[in-house]
């Protein structure tokens, strides 16, 4: 049965000190599911987030991940098991362009006896730069210009971009859209897509009602660090309003009344 | 009897690095601040030549060590180093991962490069050079002694602040530290060359370092 889910927690919690930011919160992600999370500030998003990325160490509970219990000690660990994440803060080097940024720590090389000192193979990251990006409808115009020179909406589709050209059996986005305008949003969206053609699943972490409609199959609702609600949104059965309804606490899902 | 002159200059630069390693765990391990941990370092260092030399001069008679820093040998080390580091710094991963931990060390860490070995290389590398230039300068001077090399290191930060690196990270190249370099030369020989007095040189280089790094913040504000 474990085959068919990507992730699974089970009682997943979070305490600091005495504040319990998350408390057992059992999640499925099948494969190839795209999942939204939404919620209040302060809900336990992105805490949830933080414990199966391994940036935080939880509490207690269980997280299964591709088959298997993990306890990622670091992000990096988690990373190389197959979660990528975009986080809400970008992981961007600010003096380097956009092929260095795509390809940080898994540089395309050549002379590799050299060690350390091996050659860095611009000509084909390029290439791929180039192709990932036509890939995702990333407008970018020039990609050798740094980081720094580019406005909030360039970095976070390279940030994505980095995420959707390394091919990661689960991607998590902590708010990809939150300071973009409408093209910007359109081309993170886009790739969004590109990524459930591909069937590779993906966690959302977004306040935008419309784009979780427009995107996702599913709803997990949380609320003062409990899930709330699941909801399927595939055949048209919630509306946003039941949502609205769920996150501010008016409504809670049948299975989760002992939150309330 | 004398040794081949290899494994003395071999020595040094292991030391050196040894040094280097030191350093870079400090700073990479332990969080101590890198121009504490290597100012803390340089007056360790400091002490261990005056104690190991008891304040005498020692001098290197031999022409095999005499011919490491004769006559034109510095420029012919300074630049073949430049040339290698600045190969080194654009086109491999060891520069590529130095300008991205100085650049923003937390998406390297988070893009999986080993920050803290790296840094320890780097430290390493750094300070075998420093060893190296000290081989040098011995050898150019066929004599060594405790004090010498009084304010390199502050002629160093300037010279690499004139040249275009930036103090907190991710900016920079071995072409501007050379011509940083060159510019401080200049300014330094022009002094001497002028016969300003000794005092009024180190006014003037307090007052160069200082504008160099006013000069480094002010790009970095019109940069955000």
């Amino acid at each position: 049965m474990s085959e068919e889910f990507v992730l699974k927690t089970e009682d997943l919690t979070k305490h600091y000190g005495g504040v319990r930011a998350l408390e057992g919160a059992n999640f499925q992600l099948k494969k190839g599911e795209h999942v939204a999370i939404m919620g209040d500030n302060g809900a336990g998003k992105s805490t949830f987030v933080r414990q199966i990325t391994g940036v935080e160490q939880r509490t207690r509970g269980t997280v299964i991940f591709d088959g298997e219990k993990v306890d990622f000690r670091g992000p990096i660990e988690a990373r190389e098991s197959g979660i990528e994440t975009v986080f809400q803060t970008l992981a961007l080097a600010d003096h380097l362009d956009v092929p260095d940024n795509l390809f940080l720590g898994r540089e395309k090389t050549k002379w590799n006896w050299l060690g350390p000192f091996r050659l860095l193979d611009y000509k084909a990251m390029r290439k791929d730069t180039m192709d990932a990006l036509e890939k995702t409808g990333v407008k970018i115009p020039n990609i050798h210009n740094t980081i720094e020179k580019m406005s909030g909406g360039q970095r976070q589709c390279v940030a994505i971009a980095r995420t959707a050209s390394f091919h990661s059996k689960l991607t998590i986005m902590d708010e990809p859209t939150a300071a973009l305008g409408v093209q910007e949003t359109e081309q993170v969206e886009n790739i969004i897509r590109q990524l459930k053609e591909q069937g590779e699943p993906l966690i959302l972490v977004s306040h935008n009602m419309r784009q979780v409609f427009d995107l996702v199959d599913r709803i997990v609702v949380f609320r003062r660090g409990q899930i709330c609600a699941n909801l399927d949104i595939k055949n048209g059965d919630y509306t946003g309003e039941d949502v609205v309804a769920y996150i501010t606490g008016a409504k809670t899902g049948a299975e989760y009344e002992s939150t309330a | 009897m004398d040794l081949p002159v290899i494994i003395p200059v071999v020595i040094g630069l292991l030391f050196g690095a040894f040094i280097g390693a030191v350093n870079g765990t400090f700073i990479a391990i332990f969080k101590i601040p890198p121009f504490i941990a290597t100012l803390g370092m340089f007056l360790i260092c400091r002490g261990i030549a005056l104690w190991w030399s008891s304040g005498n001069p020692i001098s290197f008679p031999t022409d095999q060590y005499k011919a490491i820093g004769d006559g034109m040998m510095p420029v012919v080390w300074f630049l073949s180093l430049a040339v290698i580091f600045h190969l080194i710094m654009r086109y491999t991963v060891y520069g590529k991962h130095t300008y991205a931990i100085g650049s923003n060390e937390e998406a390297a860490r988070m893009s999986g490069i080993n920050v803290k070995r790296h840094k320890i290389m780097v430290y390493m590398i750094a300070a075998m050079l420093a060893a190296f230039a000290g081989v040098v300068l011995s050898s150019k001077a066929s004599t060594a002694q405790a004090g010498m090399g009084e304010f390199y290191e502050l002629f160093a930060i300037a010279m690499a602040v004139i040249g275009g690196i930036s103090l907190t990270g991710g900016r920079g190249s071995i072409i501007g530290t050379v011509l940083g370099a060159m510019v401080l030369g200049v300014i330094r020989s022009g002094f001497t060359y002028i016969k300003l007095d000794g005092s009024y040189q180190l006014m003037a280089m307090g007052a160069i370092i200082i504008s160099a790094v006013i000069l480094d913040q002010y790009r970095q504000r019109k940069k955000a």
